[in-house]
């Protein structure tokens, strides 16, 4: 581990995925418009592009589908939708998630009281 | 902004794609299009937000998505996981069966042909001897 760094991309690791498909639950969203959601939580800012090859990992999934929408100034983009296959993984992580945390927790230590 | 300073800053977007590609290299060719298309448009819209078009502001978008190496490593991350869900999951189990039971058909059919070969070797040797023709 390759100090502070290393621990949070470990964290992230297997997490982010479902931070994107969470985002994408209520609404599809264009690339730059996910960045921005995920920048504004400073624990899971890693650099923008890696967000790319993630969203390609998801559309391979099956969990993520992608469409064209018109933009009001430009050139349509392409936008980001959650399938059926994706909110079926999406609630799956969730329960596996509580289970984690709340392991971890008792552990640790950090159990909220 | 005059149209050489425009091409300047298409330019460093070009520059900043083609080493994402490069660094990319191992990356299965069609994914890694999908990839440079995708970081393509990703800063064609940062770009359409910016109030006005300079060096300074295009090298901050190029800053914000990263090192190319970064992103390669991304991508070549393996897939995720086909079976997340338990429903799912059931999915596999039928393969296993299949796979277990073709297993037990070819340990079955061994076993038979040692059974044979073990009967026949036994009959062959309880047989009476063969008459000895004495010239």
């Amino acid at each position: 581990m390759e100090g502070w760094t290393g621990l949070a991309t470990a964290l992230r690791r297997g997490t982010l995925e479902f931070c994107v498909l969470a985002l994408l639950e209520t609404e599809s969203r264009y690339g730059v418009e996910l960045v921005t959601q995920l920048a504004a939580q400073n624990a899971l800012t890693t650099s923008e592009g890696t967000l790319y090859p993630l969203l390609s990992r998801l559309r391979r999934a099956g969990w993520v589908a992608t469409t064209w929408q018109e933009s009001p100034s430009g050139p349509p983009r392409r936008y980001y939708e959650l399938t059926s296959q994706g909110k079926e993984a999406l609630a799956h992580f969730r329960s596996e998630w509580v289970a984690f945390r709340t392991a971890v927790d008792r552990i640790i230590g950090t159990e909220l009281t | 902004m005059t149209q050489q300073q425009m091409d300047r800053l298409d330019r460093l977007v070009e520059d900043y794609l083609g080493a994402v590609s490069y660094a990319c290299a191992d990356l299965d060719p069609q994914r890694r299009d999908e990839l440079i298309d995708e970081l393509r448009e990703h800063i064609a819209a940062a770009r359409e937000a910016l109030h006005e078009q300079t060096e300074a502001a295009i090298r901050t978008i190029l800053d914000r998505l990263g090192e190319p190496a970064a992103i390669a490593e991304e991508a070549g991350i393996g897939e995720l996981p086909r079976r997340p869900v338990p429903a799912a999951a059931d999915t596999s189990s039928p393969a296993r069966r299949s796979s277990s039971a073709t297993l037990g058909m070819v340990l079955g059919f061994m076993l038979l042909v040692i059974i044979i070969l073990v009967v026949a070797s036994l009959l062959v040797m309880s047989e009476p001897p063969p008459p000895v023709v004495r010239p």
